[in-house]
């Protein structure tokens, strides 16, 4: 039996994709989580297409210092490490992980600076990819004002290996 | 010809809810309405979270099933992609005073031509009990162990202040939502119809019925917005004893103001 004969109809909670009436049958829930859940990896693929980090080489390609960042404190980095001996890499997709990060981020020395007490991305990568940042490494600025190049020029040079 | 708005979803309402009461009532008016599949597509439902939404359901009509409290913001959407749409609102208590206000004002503001119901239970019931803006002082549940502390909102009283163009009360009994939901079309803007709705679970002391009396049959000027006023502050909500008179029917109508659908348009 067909349960409703319109097809304009939405919902936006647990429901029967066919004539979006609200269900509490276990197995359409179930089929309802799985068929969501497949869309994570083409999502996965899908972002490969467009650029979701960026690395700034600041003429020094080889370097084995590379800063971590992401959101707004990129400009006054990019202010900050011309002349100094490091890369810039600025995160700008995270979910699904970029798992190309782990290359480039492998044995190097990282020093990351972020707008926060607790610098989440540290903790992201260490979740996904294992690679500890030592809390020395760490640039956080958590008093509600932007980060300025000059300080953090002074900040990077005492942390460069 | 006729079509069915009934669907097969089995009904998960207790059995004697008044819900079922304004579901016969809107499903008597629009199978009059209704003749054919064209006819059923100038027809649109909206509704939120809680009992209430379930009527969307046992509708076979086009429409959304929102966000909790945002039946107005979704109605008001479809209205401007189609204008000519019928838009029907549900609400419930909890979805329309507490989680959507500020929605509920607006709309009476900008007078969008969009009946509006809410079936008023005066407690979130679908979440077994807990206490709405609409519930009244002294209520105890387990989330409020000591009993609500504050009066509850008088909603027809809010609508007139904020400017809604049509404010009707009715009990639920699916004759009365059937007639007012025939006057609602015939008007030209926001219709705002509260449903006192008891709920026979969690609320189960209300025995509103017996206060009712009907405003049109003891000839309210319906046209009066200082009579609406004074008819408003007969009920409060709060107090239930033999003096209570609950008025129902039409408080207020006006089509003085412009919809905003003609708004729309007279801007391009």
């Amino acid at each position: 039996v067909k349960n409703t004969t319109v097809l304009g109809r939405y919902n936006s909670y647990e429901s029967n994709n066919v004539d979006s009436c609200l269900t509490e049958d276990v197995g359409v829930i179930k089929a309802n989580f799985e068929r969501r859940m497949k869309k994570i990896p083409m999502i996965a693929k899908d972002s490969k297409s467009f650029s979701r980090y960026e690395i700034y080489d600041n003429k020094n390609k080889s370097s084995k210092n590379i800063i971590l960042s992401w959101g707004s404190p990129k400009g006054a980095i990019l202010d900050a490490i011309p002349g100094l001996k490091c890369k810039f890499l600025h995160v700008k997709y995270i979910e699904p992980f970029p798992e190309e990060l782990e290359k480039e981020l492998k044995g190097k020395n990282i020093i990351l600076i972020e707008n926060s007490s607790t610098g989440m991305l540290g903790d992201v990568l260490r979740e996904k990819t294992g690679i500890l940042i030592d809390n020395k490494n760490k640039i956080l600025r958590y008093d509600g004002r932007p980060f300025l190049a000059d300080e953090l020029n002074k900040e990077i040079k005492r942390k460069l290996k | 010809m006729t079509v069915n708005l009934s669907t097969s979803t089995k009904p998960t309402w207790c059995p004697g809810c008044f819900n079922f009461q304004i579901l016969a009532g809107v499903k008597n008016y629009l199978t009059k309405k209704i003749k054919t599949e064209e006819d059923r597509k100038s027809y649109a439902i909206v509704a939120g979270i809680g009992c209430h939404a379930k009527i969307f359901d046992y509708l076979n009509l086009n429409g959304i099933n929102g966000l909790h409290g945002r039946v107005l913001p979704t109605a008001l959407g479809l209205k401007i992609g189609n204008p000519n749409l019928n838009v029907i609102g549900f609400s419930g208590d909890g979805d329309c005073y507490a989680e959507g206000m500020e929605h509920l004002i607006h709309a009476a503001r900008y007078n969008a031509n969009i009946k509006y119901f809410v079936h008023n239970n005066q407690v979130f019931a679908l979440t077994v009990g807990q206490p709405t803006p609409m519930t009244e002082m002294g209520f105890k549940d387990k989330t409020t162990p000591a009993g609500v502390k504050y009066p509850p909102i008088n909603s027809i009283r809010l609508m007139l202040a904020a400017g809604a163009t049509f404010v009707a009360r009715v009990f639920a009994d699916f004759k009365q939502v059937e007639d007012v939901l025939s006057e609602a079309f015939n008007h030209k803007g926001f219709a705002f119809i509260e449903v006192i709705q008891p709920c026979l679970i969690f609320h189960p002391d209300a025995e509103y019925k017996k206060y009712t009396y009907n405003l049109q049959e003891k000839g309210h000027d319906k046209n009066n917005y200082q009579e609406a006023i004074k008819k408003a502050e007969e009920f409060d909500y709060n107090t239930i004893n033999d003096k209570t008179k609950i008025p129902l029917g039409i408080f207020y109508q006006t089509e003085e103001r412009a919809t905003f659908e003609e708004n729309l348009v007279s801007k391009k």
